[in-house]
C-alpha cells in the first residue's frame, strides 16, 4: 500500500479536500487540524505565513487555506492571503481573527472569516467547499 | 517496542515539507501523529498529550532536539526519543516505526525520500 501522495502528482486526488492551516497557537492549530482530519480532509499544518508560502512554492497544491492573521515572521496572514490570491487563485481562503472588528480587511481576500476560538465551524467549511464542487 | 503499545508519535521539525510528509506517512501507517513546528510546540504537546514516541530534528528554529530530549528526561517521562539529522535518516525512522505499525505491508521509506526530493527539485 502506498500513501496517496505517491499515486500521482501531489494534490491530484480531486475528491480529497486538501487544507493548509497557518496558525502559531499550537493547541488551537492542532485542534482545528484534527477536526478537519475527522472530516476526512488532508491537512498540512504550519505555524507562520512565511512557512506557508515556502511550502506553496514547492508546488504542493491545496483547496483551502485557513489562516490566522497575526503570526511571527516577516509576513502575516493577510500577506499570505494576498499571495494565495495571486499565485493560487483556485484556493479558497478562510481567515481566523481574534475580533471581527479588529481591523478592516479587504473582503476580496477571503471567502469566510471566523472569529477565534473556533466553535462548530466544520459544517460551514463543508458547505464552503461543497459549494465550489457543486458549481463545478 | 510493540505496535499496539505505540499510539501517538510527536514529529518535531521546523521543515514544513519534511514534517508534513513524514506525519502523513505515519498516519497512513495507523499512528496518531502530532506535528510540532519547533521546540516550544513540542514542549506544549508533551504537557497536554500522552506521547509515546518523539521523532525530532536535531536543529529546529527555536531549539534543538537535544534541548527537547533534556526537557523530556528532566521530567522523567516515559517517552522514546529518536533524534534525526537528515531526510534519509528521518524517513528510515518513520519506515521502522511503520514496520512495527498496524498495517500488514508497510511501504518502503525510500519512496518518501524520493518524493520529498522530487518536490524540492521542482520548486
Amino acid at each position: 500500500m502506498l500513501p496517496a501522495f505517491f499515486s500521482g502528482s501531489v494534490g491530484a486526488v480531486k475528491d480529497l479536500t486538501r487544507v493548509l492551516i497557518a496558525e502559531d497557537e499550537f493547541l488551537l492549530r492542532l485542534d482545528a487540524a484534527d477536526s478537519m482530519r475527522r472530516l476526512g480532509w488532508e491537512v498540512v499544518e504550519v505555524s507562520s505565513a512565511d512557512e506557508a508560502m515556502e511550502l506553496l512554492r514547492y508546488r504542493v497544491t491545496f483547496d483551502l487555506l485557513v489562516t490566522d492573521i497575526d503570526m511571527p515572521g516577516q509576513a502575516d496572514g493577510l500577506d499570505l492571503a494576498r499571495y494565495v490570491r495571486s499565485a493560487h487563485s483556485e484556493m479558497k481562503i478562510v481567515i481566523m481573527s481574534e475580533d471581527r472588528a479588529d481591523r478592516p480587511i479587504d473582503p476580496h481576500l477571503f471567502e469566510l472569516m471566523v472569529v477565534k476560538p473556533l466553535w462548530n465551524v466544520g459544517e460551514t467549511l463543508i458547505k464552503l467547499m461543497e459549494a465550489d464542487r457543486n458549481a463545478g | 517496542m510493540q505496535a499496539d503499545e505505540v499510539e501517538t508519535i510527536l514529529v518535531a521539525s521546523s521543515d514544513a515539507l519534511q514534517r508534513s510528509m513524514i506525519a502523513k506517512y505515519l498516519r497512513e501507517c495507523g499512528y496518531s501523529v502530532i506535528e510540532a513546528t519547533g521546540f516550544d510546540d513540542a514542549r506544549i504537546a508533551i504537557g497536554h498529550y500522552e506521547v509515546d514516541v518523539v521523532v525530532s530534528d536535531t536543529q529546529m528554529r527555536d531549539g534543538t532536539g537535544f534541548d527537547l530530549s533534556t526537557y523530556i528526561r528532566s521530567r522523567h517521562l516515559d517517552i522514546e526519543i529518536i533524534l534525526t539529522q537528515s531526510l534519509v535518516k528521518t524517513a528510515q525512522v518513520a519506515g521502522d516505526l511503520c514496520e512495527q505499525g498496524p498495517l500488514d505491508q508497510p511501504y518502503h521509506p525510500q519512496r518518501l525520500v524520493d518524493e520529498i526530493k522530487r518536490l524540492r527539485a521542482v520548486r
